[in-house]
């Protein structure tokens, strides 16, 4: 009876999770064995997208990181999904039980626990595997960025050979770099009346709105939890301060292009979850409800 | 587990990440070699250092800077002046435009010229005991010979390329696709022509008209304020044209070397020579030089390749087992060549490709 109940407080995931993990991981190695021709991809793309909007890189940085949004929105939707299948399984009563029971026989624990994740068809790496598909993507547009915006003669050699010859860009390039205060091939910064060792580059406008909607986004996604040996919400807790430090870091030291797409896929990622019903706007008061979350 | 796999990804994509943005700019890296001559010797910028090398046996006479710094890169072709001085500016992220005495290799100016904001990419010209020097933070900086600022003009697009004049006005180009005339009495930009692409190797002055190749794939004439196209490749053009007499030797990213006669407006003739082709050609001894780019190494280095001028028919060659893009020059009988990616630096060839001496940097 408890079972049952159990069950229906879970929430079920597809039982089609090893398929969709075995997807990723094919797409993954795809990409990683035609890395270059994913390179080109990204930079024809992001040349054509330019070509469109009157020759203006950092809106076609924009654009382009709203199609990958749209894209990868079913993975985010899974990966929304299976975070919060796995944090609600913390709170049921079987699983805390075997927890209790099992808790000096290791083995056990894990023959236990794979059989409730097959029993309500939950995959432990549902939320995770998705996550995956966003790091060649990163890279890759890091990569499209820094090729697209040829900051010398080599650069401008080896971008020119990143097009495709069916495209006519040679109207097109040299790129323009500049967007609002912005040269998107360089770190960005905002000038200073007075020189700063620390800061070269000025005042880091943009690494700070990357580390702000990086946080906002992480707490957002961080699911009410009462349950103190809760590892998924300690584990979120402890993300939403690493990601903000390290892609703050990013924006900081790489060109302000990526910066860019940072800031748009944070707003998007939001945007995704509020329309989702997802947001945990509370988190972000002070007080909220996982602000007391530690791991014990 | 689950905190390790994504521990394990911040820090892959964190060491990606860093890995892509690369160091400090280095030969190989940054950009290729800018090579300029006198009798004596020949000035070599090359990554962290210029030099200047013996013509006659290849030796190092001076370098500058003595202790090189990731700050400084220097790639485009020093120019020399009538009064001694080695001018370049430098790629690097200190932005500084530098005159070197030519027989010592130190610094002519008390400070070298840094009020510039971006890299220096281009050759300066020098005209009138003023130095017109083109950076790409988009202005042609004007100083007069003791590297004090007299002038700086907007011309709106970062510049890559060296200003050439007939005396009147300037022209310079930029990566707004656009070409601009400026009036050296007034220093005014008196016209502004749009291209159809960029012209990444430079313009060549002719009697009362400019030629460039372009992204456009086009060899292009501009007279008396006109331009027109003279004809058409299938690829781009990226070294500027040579000219001589009513010739136009020129060559495109296919890999294609031409010869144009401009009096009947008709190819002479063309050649395919394999890999794609940067460099801009010279004349030597009476053949035209032509450089591939190369994609490997022996046969498929890049070659230097001496054509006749008549028929384009192959005279000599020479492998350089590296990759060649900077604009070779000739100097006391030789052929002065840069490749990429070789055992050495400097290579100088004679009239029938043999080589003479190498040039490598000592530490």
């Amino acid at each position: 009876m408890n079972n049952s109940k159990s069950n229906q407080a879970v929430p079920q995931v597809s039982a089609s999770g090893s398929v969709k993990t075995i997807l990723v991981i094919t797409i993954l190695a795809l990409i990683a064995w035609q890395w270059n021709g994913f390179i080109a991809i990204f930079v024809n793309a992001l040349v054509l997208i330019y070509g469109l909007v009157g020759n203006n890189f950092g809106l076609a940085i924009i654009i382009f990181t709203i199609l990958i949004r749209v894209v990868t929105w079913p993975l985010n939707a899974q990966q929304m999904k299976g975070a919060q299948a796995m944090q609600e399984l913390q709170s049921d009563k079987e699983w805390q039980a075997i927890q209790k029971k099992y808790a000096k026989d290791r083995e056990k624990l894990a023959a236990e626990q794979m059989r409730i994740y097959s029993e309500r068809g939950i995959s432990p790496f549902a939320s995770c595997l998705p996550t995956l598909i966003q790091f060649p993507i990163l890279i890759a547009l890091y990569n499209s960025v820094s090729r697209a915006l040829a900051n010398n003669p080599v650069s401008m050699l080896d971008f020119s050979r990143k097009l495709y010859s069916f495209v006519d860009t040679s109207a097109l390039v040299p790129l323009n770099s500049h967007f609002l205060w912005m040269n998107l091939g360089k770190p960005e910064g905002i000038p200073l009346p007075f020189d700063v060792s620390f800061l070269p580059n000025g005042f880091p406008l943009l690494a700070l709105v990357v580390a702000i909607t990086t946080y906002v986004q992480a707490k957002l996604t961080m699911p009410a939890s009462a349950n103190p040996n809760d590892q998924s919400a300690a584990i979120s807790a402890q993300m939403a301060i690493m990601m903000p430090i390290m892609l703050g870091w990013f924006a900081l030291t790489f060109p302000s292009g990526v910066a860019v797409y940072f800031v748009t896929s944070n707003l998007l990622g939001i945007a995704q979850y509020a329309i989702q019903g997802k947001a945990n706007w509370s988190n972000l008061l002070p007080g909220g409800k996982n602000n007391s979350i530690t791991k014990k | 587990m689950k905190k390790i796999v994504l521990v394990s990804l911040l820090l892959i994509s964190a060491i990606l990440l860093s890995s892509c943005a690369g160091g400090g700019s280095t030969r190989g890296t940054a950009g290729w070699t800018g090579l300029a001559a006198d009798a004596d010797y020949v000035y070599m910028a090359d990554g962290n250092a210029v030099y200047a090398i013996d013509l006659k046996n290849g030796q190092e006479v001076w370098r500058f800077p003595a202790e090189s710094s990731t700050a400084q890169v220097f790639f485009a072709p020093p120019v020399l002046t009538e009064d001694g001085q080695v001018l370049i500016g430098s790629e690097g992220t200190d932005h500084s435009f530098y005159s070197l005495d030519i027989k010592t290799g130190k610094e002519n100016w008390a400070k070298s010229f840094t009020e510039a904001k971006d890299r220096w990419i281009a050759s300066p010209l020098v005209h009138n005991e003023l130095i017109y020097a083109p950076n790409a933070d988009g202005f042609l900086y004007v100083l007069n010979m003791e590297g004090k600022l007299i002038d700086k003009i907007d011309l709106g697009g970062e510049l890559w390329t060296a200003p050439v004049t007939d005396g009147t006005s300037i022209y310079v180009t930029s990566h707004a696709h656009q070409l601009q005339v400026v009036n050296i009495a007034t220093r005014k930009i008196t016209q502004t022509l749009e291209l159809d692409g960029a012209i990444p190797g430079g313009l060549t002055n002719g009697e009362n008209a400019i030629y460039f190749g372009s992204f456009s794939k086009k060899l292009t004439v501009i007279s008396n304020g006109r331009q027109a196209t003279l004809t058409e490749t299938p690829n781009w053009i990226w070294g500027a044209p040579l000219l001589d007499g009513d010739t136009l030797y020129y060559a495109d990213l296919n890999g294609n070397a031409y010869s144009y006669n401009l009096s009947s407006a008709q190819k002479n003739w063309e050649v395919a020579l394999g890999t794609a082709i940067i460099a801009s050609p010279v004349l030597f001894e009476g053949n035209l030089i032509v450089a591939t780019e190369g994609t490997g190494k022996g046969a498929l280095s890049g070659t230097i390749i001496a054509l006749n001028t008549k028929d384009g028919s192959q005279v000599w060659e020479y492998a350089t087992e590296g990759k060649v893009y900077s604009n070779m020059i000739t100097a006391k009988g030789l052929i002065l060549v840069s490749p990429m990616s070789a055992e050495f630096h400097l290579i100088a060839l004679d009239m029938n490709g043999k080589e003479e001496w190498t040039f490598t940097p000592g530490q």
